[in-house]
């Protein structure tokens, strides 16, 4: 490669913007974090379930990815960079939280409900329409957040990555560092495990 | 592939979800459950669990988050991660100094010339 990045199965604008970011140019960089704010919150919250965290491990993402732009060779996507980021950081964070007991099934359950009653614009959930239907949303958000939760996170990562964020088995397997077909059998356990966590709550 | 058991039956459960398996495994599965109310039952509860998964609404990063992040790099990084902006692009404080500079030099000039004795200009 001689020394010059690959950018490979980048838009243009996605190497102008990387480019600048190598650059230090604080105007790419807020244009990089707006690009993908919602989609590295939305990792993280459902990785972590709590408000609080996701906000905080979300920023430290982007903190991280401007200290190491110079290391982005291109190589792989983007995205697939700072999806990799962003999933060692949630792991770090829940070791941390687990060494310090921080036991936060009640309080994701809490947080999914009290986001799930704010400000989330109508069109992001169209298909909840009457007091009950959205009871009904509530109860099935709050019990495969709650599944979620109860998968370790080499699990979770994958469900995440693979069915919350509709990723390629080979892009998952870019950004875990595992082989393929690991991706795939870890991915059917998690996914055994996350139907029987979530048969015994909606029992 | 001729035909499936229980255990095969749960073990296709993912790859037939993703729409993996091959056109043949994908048949005898698909058979397999129609026969088996129980595999049936298992994969009806797998599909319920991962498909809500998929329809998990998409979380927002809240408002003031690209500013937080900012705020973030500049504390701990001194304001030195970041390149100097050009001068069009920030409140320009070097000129302001320097014209501060100035007009005081010139109220200085001006009350030095008008107090009485001051020195006559030819």
């Amino acid at each position: 490669m001689g020394g010059h990045a690959a950018f490979i199965g980048m838009t243009l604008r996605e190497r102008m913007l990387i480019r600048r970011l190598q650059k230090r140019d604080e105007r790419a960089f807020e244009e990089m974090v707006r690009l993908y704010q919602h989609k590295v919150y939305n990792l993280v919250y459902r990785m972590l379930g709590s408000q609080e965290e996701a906000e905080d491990v979300a920023q430290e993402v982007f903190v991280t990815v401007f200290k190491a732009i110079d290391s982005f060779r291109g190589e792989a996507k983007f995205s697939t960079w700072l999806y990799r980021i962003a999933a060692n950081h949630c792991k770090n964070r829940m070791k941390y939280l687990g060494r310090r007991f921080h036991k936060a099934t009640g309080e994701l359950n809490e947080a999914a409900e009290r986001e799930m009653q704010d400000a989330q614009p109508s069109a992001m959930r169209p298909h909840i329409d009457g007091p009950d239907a959205i009871l009904e949303g509530l109860e099935l958000e709050r019990s495969v957040q709650a599944g979620i939760a109860q998968l370790d996170e080499e699990h979770r990562v994958l469900v995440i990555l693979r069915d919350v964020e509709d990723l390629s088995y080979e892009e998952i397997s870019s950004i875990t560092g595992l082989e393929l077909g690991t991706v795939k059998s870890r991915l059917h356990r998690a996914r055994l495990q996350l139907k029987d966590h979530m048969a015994k709550l909606l029992r | 592939m001729d035909q499936v058991d229980h255990t095969q039956a749960a073990e296709l459960f993912s790859a037939y979800w993703d729409e993996e398996l091959a056109a043949e495994q994908a048949g005898a599965l698909e058979e397999h459950l129609r026969a088996c109310v129980v595999c049936r039952r298992e994969y009806q509860s797998f599909e319920r669990a991962v498909g809500a998964v998929g329809q998990l609404h998409r979380m927002v990063a809240p408002s003031g988050f690209v500013g937080g992040v900012r705020k973030k790099i500049r504390k701990r990084s001194r304001g030195r991660l970041f390149a100097p902006r050009k001068l069009v692009e920030r409140v320009p404080y070097e000129l302001f100094s320097l014209v501060m500079l100035g007009l005081i030099l010139a109220i200085y000039v001006v009350l030095q010339l008008t107090q009485p004795g001051a020195l006559k200009l030819p």
